[in-house]
């Protein structure tokens, strides 16, 4: 079809600017799936199923074909998406393709299955769909949101970069330890030992660390340093520098963790339930035969 | 005694270098301050943390200074004592110290084994920083889910289904399959909901008409399948698409399951789509021939005028004809019945019926439809009419009086008439012949007073009875006399009356639904001066208020199955709360199934 056809533009090799993949091609997969979408429903519309619409209809059943074809279609992204080699289709069309015909999946399983809703294999088939679904759109709104965000809170640095900041700061903090008492130094210590990246799922997406032992040792510290019933103030001082400065960074760090959580969390769901959702259409295409 | 302390640290790429420094002295001092013998840049070991001590015996003492604890061979202690020649490995905070002995020295493995910080181990940034470094695969729950679901929704119901095949029947409690059920059974079926099998008996194979008839015993095949075939004529090309692919999945054509969906809801069994009549009655004449039956399309354009069953002559059995409306067809019942004169409101009839003591309910408009047509037991039809309940208040059979009894001829019953007249005039019978209603005309129940305009007076037993026969008596009022070839005889007989049970035998009615329209609104009874007017509405009465299958304002959708059936040949079957017209005693003797008194 020449519409499917590879534009020049497009091609992998030569610079050119960057476009979303989203608007991709002037919004091409959107314009076809919108399309395909009218089309079904008016086709919905217009025949006249009796006793009612349903799946058990020739329209149901078409429709019913073109749902699995393009669910199956859609999951290969993931296979796609691991295979890079030169081919017709650039990833960015894959996944322009992959987001416009999958949110035209509403149209065509919802109206394959003529609202038609119960507590069996048919219709769990359709709420794992429709899990995978959303949570693809979330995907797309945080590709669309989060990337900008990202980039503004790590600045200049790579995530690399922010690491070795980190490093060269406990460096210094752990040497400043040194001549402090046991009881700062074990503060201080807790702070060295502790993971920046061990936050559970919830911490990193909440970004929030209640026992957080460098934020306690800055308080500590930091009240130790204006104490002065303390000796050796200078080196207790320079550690609460060093820890002011380590708070910061693992603020830093943090938050690129919660927007990489953000980012990714998504997929937990729609890769894990798309599989799901593979199961539960054959379990539902092979009773609908086998019960036929 | 010598210590020997060995300072082991490591190079990027692995590579292991040893600093060494001996100390001639009995103690050694080791903690994380810089006056301490062995300084470890620690800062999990305290400033001051412990003393290594050369007894003069060659043993090793090792004693905590503050009391902190340290890790000596995997325990933690705050003294250590180690035996002559013997060595330890003791750990301070991240140090691991490894004592042993040369001649008489000791010699002390001092190394670092964990990073001044956690940030200082290696870390895979692109790793650490993603969610999978705490989300784990998502290989995991996909397979949990993809062999969860395989197996309790495909797996499982296809295990209870061969667990069950060709079983009588399975236990009324949850069976797998049930997952696949697409909807509720109709109320009709709803028994049958845990028994996927009843319907669904072999693998990928539609519902055979087998699993239907085997409950289904009675219901018959709509025509001759040779006819069928025929009257469905060529399909058009998209259906004879729709029609190979169903082949193709095991699914013929023409099977029960073409008409009746199920796992529609728990509702009663929907109608037949219009379609499953038209596709084969629209245009019929041109693909059947033969046919005697009428083409007919949706109800409000393409419906001929009704042709009610029509007796055209009441017998043995009655002759009937199915004649359309259109043609105004004439009934010939043997009843003589003017329903307008019953009906009235002002005439002799009312005047009477509003002195009747059964009738003075009706108030004072005179007799009311209701008062002789009594609805069935579900409201849907109206049991025949009979001439003693119905008729008999007004139509008294009484023609003598014993003591206080009216003494009265049996209705339906002409030679037992013709003897007890007879006996009457031949002095065998009551007292007061004069005054006997039945040769006189009507007089009021209970009274034996008769109204003078019908005192006939006859003379003897013969003339008697051939005057109730004739112009003017008792039985000629609303029957069809037949009489005696010879005029000596008195062989007079009635011709039956012949009413058919239903005057649309193709269709059904329900009265009830109709209950809030007035008879008249369809039957124009009170214009009808005989009973050979055929007081069935035409077709344009009920278009008043029935649209076709496509729904217009006003009006109810109406496709062929509200009134047609597929399977059924008698329409009161097909209603079965309805009534039949019971055969009275006077019926079984005389051996006729004709409504006999139904007007």
């Amino acid at each position: 079809m020449a519409f499917l056809a590879r534009n020049k533009a497009t091609k992998r090799s030569g610079p050119s600017s960057h476009v979303s993949f989203l608007k991709y091609e002037d919004y091409r997969w959107l314009k076809i799936a919108s399309a395909f979408s009218a089309l079904a429903i008016l086709i919905y519309a217009l025949v006249d199923v009796e006793p009612r619409p349903s799946g058990n209809s020739w329209y149901g059943y078409t429709l019913g074909t073109i749902g699995a074809i393009l669910i199956l279609w859609l999951a290969l992204l993931g296979w796609r998406k691991r295979n890079i080699k030169p081919g017709q289709w650039t990833l960015k069309s894959w996944v322009s393709a992959h987001v416009w015909l999958g949110l035209s999946l509403i149209v065509v399983a919802t109206l394959h299955c003529a609202f038609q809703f119960g507590w069996n294999v048919h219709t769990l088939a359709y709420v794992l769909m429709m899990i995978v679904i959303l949570s693809g759109v979330y995907g797309i709104c945080a590709y669309t949101i989060l990337p900008k965000q990202l980039s503004a809170n790590r600045g200049d640095m790579t995530q690399v970069e922010m690491l070795d900041n980190l490093r060269s700061i406990d460096r210094q903090l752990h040497d400043a330890t040194q001549p402090l008492s046991t009881e700062l130094a074990n503060i201080i210590g807790a702070s060295l030992n502790d993971d920046p990246f061990a936050g559970s799922i919830l911490a990193r997406l909440k970004n929030q660390y209640p026992s957080c032992p460098t934020q306690f040792a800055f308080e500590t510290v930091g009240a130790a340093s204006r104490s002065k019933a303390n000796g050796n103030t200078d080196e207790i001082v320079r550690a609460a520098q060093l820890l002011s400065r380590k708070v910061s960074a693992l603020a830093n760090i943090r938050r690129h963790i919660q927007l990489k959580a953000q980012l990714e969390i998504w997929l937990y769901f729609h890769v894990p339930v798309t599989f799901a959702l593979i199961a539960a259409l054959i379990a539902h295409v092979v009773s609908v035969f086998f019960y036929w | 005694m010598i210590f020997t302390v060995h300072h082991v640290s490591f190079t990027n790429d692995g590579r292991e270098i040893i600093r060494s420094k001996d100390y001639d002295q009995s103690t050694l001092s080791v903690g994380r301050g810089p006056g301490c013998d062995i300084a470890l840049p620690d800062v999990s070991v305290p400033l001051d943390h412990a003393r290594i001590t050369a007894n003069a015996d060659g043993t090793l003492s090792v004693d905590a200074v503050a009391g902190a604890p340290f890790m000596a061979n995997g325990r933690s202690v705050t003294t250590l004592k180690i035996g002559r020649g013997d060595g330890a490995v003791i750990n301070f905070g991240s140090h691991e110290f490894i004592i042993s002995r040369a001649s008489e020295d000791v010699v002390i493995r001092v190394e670092r084994k964990s990073a001044v910080a956690d940030s200082s181990e290696a870390k895979d940034s692109k790793f650490v920083f993603s969610l999978g470094k705490v989300g784990g695969k998502m290989r995991l729950p996909a397979w949990i889910l993809v062999v969860t679901i395989l197996a309790t929704l495909l797996v499982w119901p296809i295990w209870t289904w061969s667990n069950f095949h060709m079983a009588k029947s399975r236990a009324d409690t949850f069976h797998a399959d049930q997952t696949w059920s697409s909807g509720k059974l109709s109320l009709g079926h709803a028994a049958l909901a845990k028994d996927c099998q009843a319907c669904h008996v072999n693998a990928f194979e539609s519902v055979r008409d087998s699993s239907c008839v085997a409950c289904h015993t009675k219901v018959h095949d709509h025509a001759d399948p040779k006819s069928l075939a025929g009257a469905k004529g060529e399909p058009n090309p998209f259906r004879q698409v729709l029609n190979a692919t169903s082949r193709m999945f095991n699914r013929p054509e023409n099977s029960c399951v073409d008409c009746h969906m199920e796992h529609e809801g728990a509702v009663s069994a929907p109608a037949t789509p219009q379609r499953f009549c038209t596709d084969c009655h629209v245009g019929l004449s041109t693909r059947v021939k033969t046919t005697k039956l009428l083409d007919v399309g949706d109800f409000a354009k393409d419906h001929p005028e009704f042709r009610p069953s029509i007796v055209t002559s009441p017998g043995e059995p009655p002759t009937i004809q199915r004649i359309s409306l259109a043609s105004k067809p004439k009934e010939n019942s043997g009843l003589k019945f003017p329903h307008a004169l019953h009906l009235s409101s002002t005439n002799g009839v009312a005047r009477m019926a509003m002195t009747l003591p059964a009738y003075k309910g009706a108030g004072s408009a005179g007799l009311k439809c209701s008062d002789c047509h009594a609805a069935s037991a579900d409201k849907s039809t109206f049991v025949p009419v009979e001439m003693e309940k119905n008729c008999g208040a007004c139509h008294s059979l009484g023609f003598g009086k014993v003591g206080n009894t009216v003494l009265t001829l049996r209705h339906g019953d002409v030679p037992q008439t013709i003897a007890q007249i007879g006996a009457l005039y031949r002095g065998i019978g009551p007292q007061n012949p004069a005054g006997n209603g039945f040769l006189q005309g009507r007089h009021v129940p209970g009274s034996s007073r008769p109204t003078p305009r019908f005192d006939v007076g006859s003379s003897s037993p013969d003339a008697a009875i051939r005057r109730v026969f004739s112009t003017g008596g008792a039985c000629y009022e609303c029957h069809q006399v037949v009489a005696p070839a010879s005029p000596a005889s008195l062989n007079f007989t009635i011709k039956p009356i012949s009413v058919p049970k239903h005057y649309m035998p193709k269709a059904w009615f329900d009265h009830k639904a109709h209950d809030t329209s007035k008879c008249e609104s369809c039957h124009t009874a009170r214009k009808s001066k005989s009973a050979t007017d055929v007081l069935m509405p035409g077709i344009k009465s009920c278009q008043t208020c029935h649209a076709g299958a496509t729904p217009e304002h006003d009006k109810v959708p109406s496709t062929c199955s509200m009134c047609h059936g597929y399977h059924f040949e008698d329409p009161l079957k097909a209603k079965p709360a309805a009534i039949a017209p019971k055969t009275t005693a006077a019926q079984k003797r005389q051996g006729t199934t004709t409504g006999k008194g139904r007007a």
